[in-house]
């Protein structure tokens, strides 16, 4: 697949400094998507999910932080100040709030208009096109959401309004940072069916970073867990979401009230919590994992690259399987 | 033994006045009757009055009809139409645990010293000693390590902070514990933690829950019993599982569909299923009907009526066989 790799990270760490101390949010991270797939980022907080889709736009603040590695888009590299020549252009992003990825002094149509501007086409706040766009994202009537400013519209309106810009220069890479993580299930719903039709009908790439492992089955093609900014696992959706081979994947997809589950009985909760301290040279979830070997702490599980389906986990990669 | 009722709430009706215009109906009719020990979950979107709900219970907002009596102090209490002050008495009796702990704390105490504070100050017979004890058994039970007692609320994690929160709950022993979004801040593995720590907290002092909720997962895993809300109105009240899995109002359908399983195939004819950009609730006639499939002329105008589908078990639909 490498062949039609949009996007190719191969080791790539971020770590910020503060005072004397340094935080790794990112470690050794290596994937590869294919144009026009789906991928999802999957983690809970700490996993450096974020943090990747922000580096690889060149958005992290320069003061403090190391990246090393390479993050190759359609060839070019993007990590190291290579970013600004295809942000807003070849590739955009989504945030989780809306409310602070617009500007609530500025009408909705002008803000869309400007991204058509930063793509090159000179166009006004009544331009068709803006009304265009807003249509396409399914918002019941453009013109007047146009004319609204961001205050005036609904949380689900607001987003649908980042989608438009962001589909607005027509990019070939989309990042969505939890698009949906604040919205009503029922308004998540209907983005993500919004996104999983503009994927097919403009043959995007998606990079899909979300906690809701639920919402990484309706979109993704494949998946990849992160946590402790380290890899876990990469495979298709159904593999990694129907038949995970690391435990940290087990263990998240096992806590989740399913919906046989009777009520007022526990969950299967993971012991511990996330501890950025507790990382060693071993694998990062040793400390709260159920099957744990005392390897597990000493060595970090690294899958062979070339491996078809990447699991970074000691009892996999003995074929035993975990 | 017979369970006894703890909050009784019937015909609660809250307004707001939004400037010179006339005031705008956040609950509507609202009836509920919550027994002794029993774990109730009140589901619902934003905008749907399911916190104003836990507000009211609360004497946070003032109601404009009907009454909230409850139990809880060991007699019978009215509480619509108390003032602030005569509401301070019953406070240790009903506590509330929002969704951003950071605002349970000031960030300027110790966490251990503002539980015993929400002791002392609420049941004010006990001594200062008596009350730091109360604190650190608290603590203990919540699941938190002993050396964080005295650390401020920015050095602890979201999770251990919300650990904390409700131990300052419970801190002047409650018999009823409101949880507004909780748990909704917090990652998949910790939020699983903490239904789990409300469970045993509920078995073990046996406490009276409400869960505020916007997570119809969580609702099936902490309630015995699911209330939906929408536009202001309870829509289906009944048995967790029997709303979740068999629900008799169109909306709790779209909630549960809305709910997607981490299974591909599933999560995507789940997603397919749905599209467009979703109406506002309807003025006239059945709030719901602008966005229901089954809508039907009888759904236009007028009341809807509130029907029972089996003991314990009611909807507020005009339309009794959508579902067959």
């Amino acid at each position: 697949m490498s062949g039609d790799a949009i996007l190719t990270l191969s080791d790539v760490s971020i770590s910020f400094a503060r005072g004397d101390r340094t935080t790794q949010a990112v470690d050794r991270l290596s994937f590869a998507m294919a144009r026009g797939e789906c991928l999802a980022l999957v983690g809970e907080s700490g996993s450096g999910k974020s943090v990747t889709a922000l580096a690889l736009l060149g958005l992290l603040p320069k003061q403090g932080t190391r990246i090393s590695g390479s993050a190759r888009f359609d060839g070019a590299e993007l990590l190291h100040g290579g970013a600004a020549r295809v942000r807003g252009r070849r590739i955009a992003i989504v945030f989780q709030d809306p409310l602070s990825a617009l500007s609530p002094y500025h009408r909705v149509g002008a803000q869309i208009a400007e991204s058509f501007t930063i793509g090159g086409v000179a166009t006004s706040d009544a331009d068709p096109k803006v009304i265009a766009a807003l249509a396409a994202v399914d918002l019941l009537s453009p013109a007047e959401v146009a004319r609204a400013f961001p205050h005036q519209l609904s949380g689900g309106q607001r987003q649908r309004v980042c989608l438009a810009m962001a589909m607005a220069c027509e990019p070939e890479l989309i990042i969505l940072d939890e698009p949906t993580t604040a919205l009503d299930v029922t308004v998540q719903l209907s983005i993500l069916d919004l996104i999983a039709r503009q994927m097919r009908a403009r043959r995007m790439s998606v990079l899909f970073i979300t906690h809701d492992l639920g919402a990484a089955a309706s979109l993704a093609d494949r998946v990849l867990v992160l946590y402790g900014g380290r890899r876990c696992e990469w495979g298709t959706s159904e593999e990694v979401l129907s038949a995970p081979r690391h435990p940290y994947t087990a263990a998240l997809l096992a806590a989740l009230p399913r919906s046989d589950h009777p009520s007022g009985t526990p969950l299967a909760a993971i012991p511990g919590r996330f501890d950025r301290s507790s990382l060693s040279g071993g694998c990062a979830f040793a400390p709260r994992c159920a099957v744990a070997e005392p390897r597990c702490r000493e060595s970090r599980p690294m899958a062979a690259p070339s491996a078809i389906r990447l699991v970074d986990c000691h009892l996999h990669n003995d074929g035993g399987g975990a | 033994m017979s369970p006894s009722p703890l909050l009784s709430i019937q015909g609660l009706s809250v307004t707001r006045s939004r400037g010179r215009g006339s005031p705008v109906p956040i609950l509507q009719d609202i009836h509920i009757e919550i027994l002794r020990g029993s774990s109730v979950a009140v589901v619902g979107e934003s905008g749907s009055g399911k916190s104003t709900l836990a507000k009211t219970v609360l004497g946070l907002i003032p109601a404009q009809a009907g009454s909230i009596v409850t139990w809880a102090s060991g007699t019978r209490e009215e509480l619509v139409g108390r003032s602030r002050a005569a509401f301070v008495p019953l406070r240790r009796h009903l506590q509330m645990v929002l969704q951003d702990p950071s605002a349970s704390f000031n960030p300027r105490r110790r966490l251990g010293e503002s539980i015993s504070e929400a002791a002392r100050a609420l049941v004010p017979t006990l001594s200062r000693a008596a009350a730091e004890e109360r604190a650190r058994g608290l603590w203990q039970e919540v699941g938190l390590e002993p050396s964080l007692f005295s650390r401020y609320p920015h050095e602890v994690s979201g999770g251990q902070k919300q650990r904390a929160a409700l131990a300052r709950a419970l801190a002047p022993e409650p018999s009823l514990l409101v949880l507004d979004e909780a748990t909704s801040a917090l990652d998949q593995s910790l939020k699983a933690q903490i239904v789990n720590l409300l469970l045993e907290l509920r078995r073990r002092r046996d406490l009276t829950l409400v869960s505020i909720t916007h997570d119809l997962g969580i609702a099936r895993a902490l309630a015995d019993r699911i209330v939906v809300l929408y536009d202001g109105r309870i829509v289906e009240d009944g048995p967790s599982a029997a709303v979740l899995d068999r629900p008799r109002h169109p909306y709790t359908a779209a909630l549960a569909a809305a709910l997607l399983p981490p299974v591909p195939a599933l999560a995507r004819a789940q997603l397919a299923r749905k599209s467009g950009d979703l109406k506002a609730p309807s003025p006239i006639g059945c709030a719901f009907q602008s966005r229901c499939a089954h809508a039907a002329e009888v759904c236009r105008t007028g009341e809807v009526p509130w029907l029972s589908q089996s003991p314990g078990h009611h909807t507020r639909c005009h339309r009794e066989d959508w579902f067959s």
